[in-house]
């Protein structure tokens, strides 16, 4: 199929982007994941935990999942919502408003939250035996983030959009 | 063709990408070569009261099946060891098949690129598994996980792999077909 025309992409697209970062950044903040070990509970968020890794002397993995599961998905959610209220408000189709479309579909195999996802669920299969874990309130809203990327690709229209683009 | 735009995009138009092969010969270089190590090199180090242990990518899939998550540890061996190595292998193949001229069924070649192209990010799982387990496990003198250098190996074998499937031009694939008719 070369082309594909779907009905009211830039509403839902919109919506559902803006949920997303929503969701990533309360997933930042809240208790991802609390562990209890000999009576003692730790709870960690996902931003405690990247930092303690950019700060240790594996610096390069905490770098490497910032941008995997937070700076890339932000700027590509931050890139589409940029041209899609552009788009919805009526404003003109400059060659910064393309190419921020062109970076936003070039960033989408990057953006790697899914992936984050079976991740941890592995982790949490490994330590099982070694320690209880109890799933905090971030990780639920990470598995909705997961649920409104996967709606975005669903609605997302992009030869729709593109069309949009240059109607401007 | 030369500085013209795309109309519809507003990206630079390009015949051919330029230097498709070399570049892709190199990425993918880079990307087997680190993925050695990163066997090799234990991906992290578990210490506890009395002991320590080394786990490397597939001592790790190897404990996982021992556990009993039989299932789990085919998601790791498919992330880990099956998409990485398939991935070389269709690579190499496609530059092999550009380089030499050799003939194939160009929609296979475009399947097997494609597939390549949206497979290729699953690899990541056992980084975010390292990353997580050291992160969540600072319990100090009971329990402590530190990663090692093959997990940042094995991070970078990944990435350019990545870059090395994306750098292939391939409407080379086509012309390969034109040239010969």
């Amino acid at each position: 199929m070369m082309y594909s025309h779907r009905p009211n992409t830039v509403d839902k697209t919109l919506a559902a982007s803006l949920a997303s970062v929503i969701l990533l950044l309360v997933s930042l903040f809240l208790p991802f994941l609390t562990l209890q070990r000999s009576g003692i509970n730790s709870s960690i968020s996902l931003i405690d935990a990247a930092w303690s890794l950019v700060f240790s002397d594996v610096a390069l993995l905490g770098v490497f999942v910032l941008l995997l599961i937070v700076f890339i998905p932000l700027t590509r959610f931050g890139l589409i919502i940029f041209v899609l209220t552009r788009l919805k408000f009526g404003g003109k189709a400059t060659p910064g408003l393309k190419r921020s479309f062109r970076y936003a579909l070039a960033l989408e195999p990057w953006a790697m939250a899914d992936v984050f996802l079976i991740g941890v669920v592995v982790s949490l299969i490994k330590i099982s035996q070694l320690a209880v874990l109890f799933i905090g309130p971030a990780f639920w809203a990470w598995v909705a983030l997961i649920m409104t990327t996967i709606f975005i690709s669903i609605n997302f229209g992009r030869d729709t959009l593109w069309l949009r683009i240059n109607q401007q | 063709m030369h500085n013209r735009r795309c109309d519809r995009c507003g990206a630079k138009l390009q015949s051919r990408k330029l230097l498709s092969l070399q570049r892709t010969w190199a990425f993918l270089l880079v990307g087997i070569f680190a993925y050695i190590p990163a066997n090799v090199l234990p991906i992290m180090e578990t210490k506890w009261l009395g002991g320590s242990s080394n786990d490397t990518i597939i001592s790790g899939v190897v404990a996982l099946y021992e556990s009993g998550s039989i299932f789990v540890s085919l998601v790791v061996f498919v992330a880990s060891v099956v998409i990485p190595v398939s991935k070389f292998i269709i690579i190499i193949g496609l530059a092999l098949t550009l380089q030499l001229g050799w003939q194939w069924s160009e929609h296979a070649m475009h399947r097997l690129h494609a597939i390549t192209e949206v497979i290729g990010r699953w690899s990541m799982i056992d980084v975010f598994v390292v990353a997580v387990l050291v992160s969540l496990i600072q319990l100090g003198v009971f329990l402590s996980i530190t990663p090692g250098a093959g997990i940042i190996s094995f991070g970078f074998s990944v990435v350019f792999t990545m870059f090395a499937a994306t750098s292939i031009d391939t409407r080379l694939l086509w012309d390969a077909q034109t040239n010969e008719a």
